[in-house]
C-alpha cells in the first residue's frame, strides 16, 4: 500500500481549488463526507468532488430543491435531515445528484473506499441488531426532517415563481 | 485468389474470418475499430487497484465524472466504467432515431462482446424452428467456438434448456453465495421444479484453465471493468491472433456506409468513409460478408437498396430480448463476509419451462460481490447516510436475476433510413411492445420470484426494472435465414435474395430470437457460414 503522506507531494489534478466555486464545492464536500461517515479534510478527494461536477446537473430543479441544498451545505446533521426529506419528496433533485457524487467520489479513492466499499462482516444476530438500529434512527430523523422541513415546502409550495417551470 | 470482405471485428466477423482463413482465402477486415485501452496493475485485485492506483478516481468514475451513475428513474444499479467507454463510442456523425427501441451499438474492435458477461447457451432442437436448418447442422460449430473461446459448463437441470454438445471446461468454483442458493435449490428441487423453474450453472466463456495462450480466471473482481488476463472471452482476442496470420489482412478506421453493386446487383466491393474524416472510398471484391451486428448491418443494407434506386426501403422483424432485473436479498446470509477479489459475474443460470418452447425464459443470477457501490445504494428507500450503513451490513445476501423473454419478428417492428441532406442517414428503429409481450413478461417476474422465495430470498416487487427494449443486445431479425423466397431474406449460406456476392453472417439473419444469449449461437452460425461458403 502506498503511503498516505506521500500524496500531498503530487502535482496538483485538474479542479485544483483555485476559485471561489470550487472552494464553496470543497466545502460542500466537507459537509457531505462527514455525513456520509468519513470525515476528511484531504484536499484531494475534494478536488475530485470538483472535477466530477462535469457529469452533473447542478441546477436546482426549483426554489424549493435550492432550499435542501443549502439547508443541507449547514452541516452534517441538517444534511441528514434534508436528505431524509429529499429521499422521498426529490429522489433525483440536485441534493441527492449531489451526494450520489460524493459517494462515488468516496468509493472510489484509496484514502475512503474501504469504508465504503466492503462488507461489514458479523454473526446474523449482530447485523440483524444493526439493522434494526439504523431503522431506528432512520426513523426518528424522518419524523425530525418532517416536522422541520415540511412547512418550509408548504410555504415556498404556496409562494409565487416556486418552479423554474412554473 | 481474391480477398474476401468481412464488415465487422465483433463476435461473428472475427470467428467467420477465422474459418475463411482456415479454408485457405485471404481475408481483409473493415472495421471502424476503436481501440481497448491496456487495463492498468494486471495483476491487482479490484480493491488492490483502488488502494494503488493514483489517479483520483479517474479509472473508476473517469476524468470528469462520467461514469457516476446519478439518480433517476430509468437508473440501473451499474454502470458502464470509463475503460468500456470505447465499447459504445459512436463512430463520427452516426445517429439513430429509437422509437421505442433503445439500442447499443459498437464500433469496437471485438464490437458489443467486448462488454458482455460471456453467457455462452447451445440452442436445443425446438429452438431451430424457423432456420433452415436444423440443430446437427450447428453442434459441430458450437465445438469448433468452444474450442477456440474455451466456455465453462456442467451437466445440471438447465441441459435441457442448454445442452452441453460441445466440449466443456470445468466451471469456476462458485462463490459462496451461489454456492448457497445452489445448495438451496438440491434441498428443495422438487417444490422448485413444480412452478416451472429450474436452476443450474451458467454456461460462460471464461477459462478455468490456461487456454490457447489465455490464462486461467485470477478472480480479480475486475470483470466489469475489463480483465486483465483474457481469461473472461473477448473477440478482440481472436482479432489479435488474426492479426498474426500472413493472409489476413486488417483495415481499422473504415466505416463501410454500403455495398458496391453492378447493374446486376452483383457486389463489386463496398463504399467506406474514413473515420477520421475524407471522402467516400471504394474497396473492392467481388464477396462481401457482413458482420457488423445486426443493426449496423440491417443500416449498410438500407443504404445499399437506397444507393439503388429504392426509396424509404424498410426491413419488419425486428428483435430484442426483454431484459427483467430481479434484485433480491437472500437474509440467512447476512453479515456474511464478501469476498470481492472473486469472478464478478454470473455463477448460476435459470430456465422456467412455460409449457411452450417459445415462451420458455431465461435468466442469469449474479450474487453480489466487487461493484460499485453508489448505483446500488442511491435507489435504496432511504437516506443516502443510512443506505450505505444498511448496504454494507447486507452485501452479502445481495443478488439479481437478469431474466430474458424471446422475442418474434413482428412486422410492426423495424430497422429503416430517414435521409439527411449533406451527411449519411440516420437508422430508425420502431419497436411497440404488445399486450402478450407484458403479459409473458408478468408472468416470468412472478415465477422468479417466487423460485426465489422457494430459496430463501425476497424480491421486493418494487425493486423489479423492466428494462427498456434494446437494452439486452441481442439484436436479431432483419434479414432473416429462410427457405421462403422472401424479400429482404438470406439463405442457409447467408447470401442476401436479390443480391449476388452478399452475404450477411452476423444476427440481422437469425429468424427467431430466443430468451438466451446468443452471442456463442452467432458465432457457431457465422462458422457454420463459412463453412458453406468456403
Amino acid at each position: 500500500m502506498p503511503d498516505p503522506g506521500a500524496r500531498d507531494d503530487r502535482r496538483p489534478p485538474e479542479g485544483a481549488l483555485d476559485g471561489e466555486h470550487e472552494r464553496t464545492l470543497a466545502r460542500e464536500f466537507g459537509v457531505f463526507a462527514h455525513y456520509l461517515g468519513a470525515p476528511s479534510d484531504d484536499r484531494r478527494l475534494a478536488e475530485a468532488y470538483v472535477r466530477c461536477h462535469a457529469s452533473l446537473s447542478s441546477a436546482p430543479d426549483d426554489r424549493f430543491d435550492a432550499w435542501l441544498l443549502a439547508l443541507a451545505q449547514g452541516g452534517a446533521l441538517r444534511c441528514a435531515l434534508a436528505d431524509c426529506y429529499a429521499r422521498r419528496t426529490r429522489p433525483f433533485g440536485v441534493l441527492r445528484r449531489k451526494l450520489v457524487l460524493a459517494l462515488a467520489v468516496l468509493e472510489s479513492m484509496p484514502q475512503t473506499h474501504a469504508a465504503f466499499d466492503t462488507a461489514v462482516a458479523s454473526s446474523a444476530v449482530a447485523a440483524w441488531v444493526s439493522l434494526v438500529a439504523l431503522g431506528v434512527r432512520w426513523g426518528v430523523t424522518s419524523v425530525a426532517a418532517v416536522l422541520v422541513i415540511l412547512p418550509v415546502h408548504l410555504t415556498l409550495a404556496r409562494s409565487p415563481a416556486t418552479s423554474r417551470h412554473g | 485468389m481474391a480477398s474476401i470482405l468481412v464488415v465487422g471485428s465483433g463476435a461473428t466477423g472475427v470467428h467467420f474470418a477465422q474459418s475463411m482463413l482456415e479454408r485457405g482465402h485471404d481475408v481483409t477486415l473493415l472495421d471502424v475499430g476503436f481501440e481497448r485501452p491496456l487495463p492498468p496493475q494486471p495483476a491487482a485485485s479490484f480493491a488492490a487497484l483502488k488502494e494503488e492506483l493514483d489517479d483520483d478516481g479517474a479509472y473508476f468514475l473517469g476524468r470528469r465524472g462520467e461514469a457516476v451513475v446519478y439518480p433517476s428513474a430509468h437508473a440501473k444499479p451499474y454502470g458502464f466504467p470509463p475503460s468500456k467507454a470505447y465499447v459504445f463510442r459512436r463512430s463520427p456523425g452516426e445517429e439513430v432515431v429509437e422509437r421505442g427501441f433503445h439500442p447499443m451499438l459498437s464500433y469496437a474492435r471485438g464490437g458489443l462482446a467486448e462488454a458482455w458477461t460471456g453467457g455462452s447457451y447451445e440452442l436445443r432442437d425446438e429452438e431451430f424452428g424457423d432456420f433452415p436448418f436444423d440443430g446437427d447442422a450447428m453442434r459441430p460449430h458450437y465445438a469448433t467456438v468452444a474450442r477456440r473461446i474455451g466456455v465453462t459448463g456442467a451437466p445440471d437441470d438447465l441441459q435441457r434448456y442448454s445442452p452441453l454438445t460441445a466440449p466443456y471446461l470445468a466451471p469456476l468454483e462458485p462463490d459462496a453465495h451461489s454456492a448457497w442458493l445452489a445448495e438451496r435449490y438440491s434441498q428443495r428441487r422438487d417444490r422448485i421444479n413444480a412452478l416451472g423453474f429450474h436452476l443450474g450453472r451458467s454456461r460462460v466463456a471464461v477459462l478455468s484453465r490456461d487456454h490457447g495462450g489465455r490464462q486461467a480466471c485470477g478472480e480479480l473482481g475486475r470483470c466489469l471493468w475489463g480483465c486483465p488476463r483474457g481469461a473472461l472471452y473477448r473477440p478482440s482476442l481472436t482479432l489479435a491472433e488474426l492479426l498474426t496470420h500472413p493472409r489476413f489482412t486488417y483495415r481499422p478506421g473504415v466505416h463501410v456506409r454500403r455495398v458496391l453493386l453492378d447493374a446486376q446487383n452483383r457486389a463489386l466491393g463496398v463504399v467506406a468513409v474514413p473515420v477520421d474524416g475524407g471522402s467516400e472510398t471504394e474497396i473492392r471484391s467481388e464477396r462481401v460478408f457482413l458482420a457488423a451486428g445486426a443493426l449496423a448491418s440491417s443500416q449498410i443494407y438500407l443504404e445499399t437498396l437506397v444507393a439503388r434506386g429504392e426509396t424509404d426501403p424498410s426491413l419488419p422483424g425486428l428483435m430484442d430480448n426483454r431484459h427483467v432485473m430481479v434484485p433480491f436479498v437472500n437474509l440467512r446470509r447476512l453479515g456474511a463476509r464478501v469476498e470481492t477479489a472473486s469472478y464478478q459475474f454470473h455463477m448460476l443460470a435459470m430456465a422456467i419451462d412455460t409449457g411452450d418452447w417459445r415462451h420458455d425464459v431465461h435468466g442469469q443470477i449474479t450474487a453480489l460481490k466487487a461493484a460499485a457501490v453508489h448505483p446500488i445504494v442511491a435507489p435504496l428507500p432511504f437516506d443516502l447516510a443510512t443506505s450505505q450503513r444498511v448496504f454494507r451490513r447486507m452485501r452479502a445476501a445481495l443478488g439479481v436475476a437478469n431474466v430474458w423473454l424471446s422475442d418474434t419478428r413482428r412486422e410492426v417492428n423495424r430497422a429503416r433510413l430517414e435521409q439527411r441532406v449533406g451527411s449519411a442517414p440516420k437508422l430508425v428503429l420502431e419497436y411497440g411492445d404488445d399486450a402478450h409481450d407484458l403479459r409473458q413478461t408478468e408472468r416470468a417476474v412472478d415465477t422468479t420470484r417466487r423460485a426465489l422465495r422457494e430459496l430463501g430470498c425476497i424480491a421486493p416487487k418494487g425493486m423489479v426494472q423492466v428494462l427498456a427494449r434494446g437494452s439486452s443486445v441481442h439484436y436479431a431479425g432483419t434479414l432473416p435465414m429462410t427457405g421462403d423466397e422472401l424479400e429482404h431474406s438470406c439463405r442457409v449460406d447467408g447470401s442476401v435474395r436479390g443480391m449476388s456476392g452478399l452475404h450477411v453472417v452476423d444476427g440481422a439473419g437469425f429468424p427467431w430470437l430466443p430468451a438466451k444469449n446468443i452471442t456463442f449461437s452467432l458465432m457457431a452460425n457465422a462458422v457454420r457460414i463459412a463453412e458453406l461458403v468456403g
